[in-house]
């Protein structure tokens, strides 16, 4: 099992990087590894809402299912993803802060296959994509580009 | 242009390392953004070998065709787009003890393909090729590669 929790403070009000990180779609404009993710179901975003989901790791192609599994405004958000060989959850929890909002990113996920005999390597290669996307997603939120 | 110039020294003899970063089909292994890299000539890699690429950065998806344009074994590789926006990449090798310095350097047009800000531009994808040096570094040292 693998965990990794990376938290930072992006200096926008709660509700808007609730908003931002509150719908997976969004991971294509900060998120390395993604690769392609649409909505499935109908409706408004909430707890079953579904996305197909495809990220490349390791130039591995995983896709899967994404759903969201806890959805409180501007102070939880969770998502399961079920995939063959990388099933993970994500959870984001939103905490106001003096100027602006802190975010903790946690991801678990239960490797098999190949992403298993690489564990301990895919552990510390995962915390360094988030924390490198994590800034790259505190610029782009600070300079009005998301 | 944004300009964006990392290096890392690799614990791995030089003839490896350069053999490994100057086929750009590796690249899906370890660039973070690289979807598919397919070589479309024949013959062995040199100058004048071309690349399909495929990328996906910040929401966008980047096509191009790849040229590789110096190729000096053990010393220097660089390739410039020749389709799609205009991208120049040049990875330089070094022995050093205990391994091979390598320096990436890339050049390219994004702040305006991306519609932002020119710093911008360089600070995200300076960090996002800093940790994917990183990756490489890690995967070809462990073996996993």
């Amino acid at each position: 099992m693998i965990r990794v929790a990376v938290s930072l403070v992006i200096n926008r009000p709660v509700d808007e990087v609730f908003a931002f990180l509150g719908d997976l779609e969004n991971n294509m404009r900060w998120r390395s590894s993604q690769v392609e993710v649409r909505k499935t179901s109908k409706g408004p975003i909430t707890v079953g809402t579904t996305y197909r989901m495809v990220n490349n790791v390791l130039g591995r192609r995983i896709e899967g299912e994404g759903v969201v599994t806890e959805y409180e405004p501007n102070r939880k958000y969770t998502s399961v993803s079920r995939s063959g060989y990388l099933p993970l959850k994500a959870q984001r929890v939103f905490e106001r802060v003096v100027g602006g909002t802190r975010v903790t990113l946690i991801l678990q996920a239960e490797p098999a296959g190949f992403f298993k005999i690489a564990q301990p390597l895919i552990a510390t290669m995962a915390r360094r994509r988030i924390e490198s996307d994590a800034a790259n997603l505190k610029d782009l939120m600070e300079n009005g580009a998301l | 242009m944004a300009d964006m110039e990392v290096s890392i020294v690799i614990n791995r003899p030089i003839g490896e390392v350069f053999a490994l970063l100057t086929d750009e089909e590796n690249n899906v292994k370890w660039r973070s953004g690289t979807v598919e890299a397919e070589k479309t000539s024949p013959g062995p890699i040199r100058v004048g070998t071309t690349y399909r690429m495929v990328n996906s950065a910040f929401g966008r998806r980047i096509e191009g065709e790849a040229e590789v344009v110096e190729y000096e074994p053990n010393r220097k590789y660089a390739t410039r787009n020749v389709s799609g926006i205009s991208i120049e990449t040049q990875r330089t090798f070094e022995p050093v003890a205990g391994g091979t310095r390598v320096t990436f350097a890339v050049k390219a047009d994004l702040a305006s393909f991306f519609q932002l800000a020119e710093p911008l531009v360089a600070s995200m994808g300076k960090r996002r090729l800093e940790s994917d040096v990183a990756d490489l570094k890690e995967l070809v040292e462990s073996g996993a590669w």
